[in-house]
């Protein structure tokens, strides 16, 4: 059987009835149970264009569901570019794009990330940048005339973090 | 005019032509510039990954503007747009503004919500008009065929940035016809770059931007318009992969918007960075006669 065929079965006693609730708790996901299926988000999401598997009403449908194991296979959800084009067309109000953000979230939470967002967010902690001005950089900078920049305060920005789960969410900060 | 600077940190350390380009702009508008010890804004991912450590560094941020005095916080990024706005629009929640102060009083610090979050476009569009651009155009650039590429936190969330019709803008097509040049109209112009996908699915990110690079191409383009640095990157580094992979079709110059902007005030090309631009510049430089 063709996989993206068998992908759209789904077998109900995979459901979690009550994952929904853990969503919606979310700020942003609120709106997640009013979603009547319309589909009026998928036509103009630039990834559903391209790929078989991501449609930003089948995500939709899938939290509503409780199909947490099938939301968080592979990098379902970091598919999704953030164009908030859908959040455009919504006639709910239901914001699958910050829906998105907050299942995303979800998996953090149980230790779901792609590699490439933990390195950016432990470069984030290290150094208050996620793209460094490297000596190189300020060099050039300087070459070009632009004004040496003042570094942000790494002091108060560990404090910042430190009120959050961020270093732990991304197992730590970057090694210097 | 006096505004503070939020440069995020894609721009000053790898677009310092869109840095460079910007200041000289605000510079002959008159424009008066605040730099802050800012950070970066943590990108849109944040929101992601964990919100509320969002919500306190944006919180953090616009701090040192309001410290600084500053009422408007210009950015040249729409990531950071993106971010800010958002965190200035969630914290309007008295609720959510005193958990987010309890965490800055530990450094001293408190957001008051006082700071206006605008990008570099609203801000040219909104604050400094297109009758005072047009007065300062020295250049037109005539015969210049320009793709207007939006691309998405300049407009998008639309709640949440409060800007233009995200259906129908019309501040960039605008602004390149206020500098002489003409906006081509191409197709899916208001689509996502791809940029986003880089670090998930290249491939995805790379089907995404050829396509748009096409449809400019198609439409007689000579060159694209970005307010964005990840566009920019995404566009240009499409194009070189494109070559890489022996695809055959013109080189489509990618310039950030205050590049064209200064080009036409009379920038040379030096003083807008042109320089560090990778696609075919050398073409463009002949048809502006620069």
């Amino acid at each position: 059987m063709g996989g993206g065929m068998s992908s759209l079965i789904l077998d109900m006693r995979e459901a979690d009835p009550k994952f929904k609730y853990r969503v919606k708790a979310i700020p942003g996901a609120e709106k997640l149970t009013v979603c009547f299926q319309c589909g009026a988000c998928t036509p103009d999401c630039p990834v559903a264009k391209r790929t078989d598997i991501f449609r930003p009403r089948r995500i939709v449908r899938l939290a509503l569901l409780g199909f947490k194991k099938r939301l968080f296979s592979g990098n379902l959800l970091w598919l999704c570019l953030g164009c908030f084009s859908c959040m455009e067309m919504c006639p709910q109000g239901v914001k699958p794009t910050e829906l998105i953000e907050a299942l995303r979230e979800i998996g953090a939470e149980e230790g779901i990330l792609p590699p490439s967002i933990k390195d950016m967010m432990k470069a984030l902690l290290s150094t208050g940048r996620i793209h460094r001005i490297t000596k190189a950089r300020e060099k050039a900078r300087a070459k070009m005339g632009l004004p040496a920049l003042e570094e942000p305060s790494m002091e108060e920005l560990e404090t910042i973090f430190a009120s959050s789960g961020l270093a732990e969410l991304v197992g730590g900060r970057e090694v210097k | 005019m006096q505004v503070g600077l939020f440069l995020g940190c894609l721009v000053p350390s790898r677009f310092m032509a869109y840095e460079l380009s910007m200041r000289k702009v605000l510079e002959l508008l008159g424009v008066e510039v605040i730099d802050l010890g800012t950070a970066c804004c943590g990108s849109p991912y944040i929101f992601s990954v964990d919100r509320k450590a969002g919500l306190a560094l944006a919180a953090w941020n616009l701090s040192l503007a309001e410290e600084a005095g500053v009422k408007t916080l210009v950015t040249p990024c729409s990531g950071c747009n993106e971010v800010l706005n958002r965190a200035v629009e969630e914290l309007k929640d008295l609720d959510r503004r005193d958990a987010v102060n309890a965490i800055l009083s530990k450094v001293g610090r408190q957001y008051k919500g006082e700071v206006a979050v605008k990008h570099i476009v609203r801000f040219l569009y909104e604050d400094v008009g297109l009758d005072k651009i047009r007065a300062m155009v020295k250049r037109p650039l005539k015969g210049l065929k320009v793709a207007v590429h939006y691309g998405c936190h300049l407009l998008r969330p639309s709640e949440v940035i409060k800007f233009e019709n995200p259906h129908d803008p019309r501040s960039m097509d605008e602004l390149v016809e206020a500098a002489g040049a003409v906006s081509v109209p191409y197709e899916n112009k208001l689509e996502c770059c791809g940029f986003p996908a880089m670090p998930i699915d290249e491939e995805l990110a790379y089907s995404i931007g050829m396509d748009k690079i096409r449809a400019m191409l198609a439409a007689g383009a000579n060159a694209v318009v970005t307010a964005c640095p990840s566009c920019f990157l995404h566009f240009e580094n499409t194009q070189i992969l494109a070559r890489r992979k022996g695809e055959e079709m013109p080189a489509l110059p990618v310039l950030h918007i205050t590049q064209l902007l200064g080009l036409a005030m009379g920038l040379g090309p030096d003083e807008v960075g042109l320089r560090e631009n990778r696609v075919g510049t050398e073409g463009l430089l002949q048809l502006l006669g620069a």
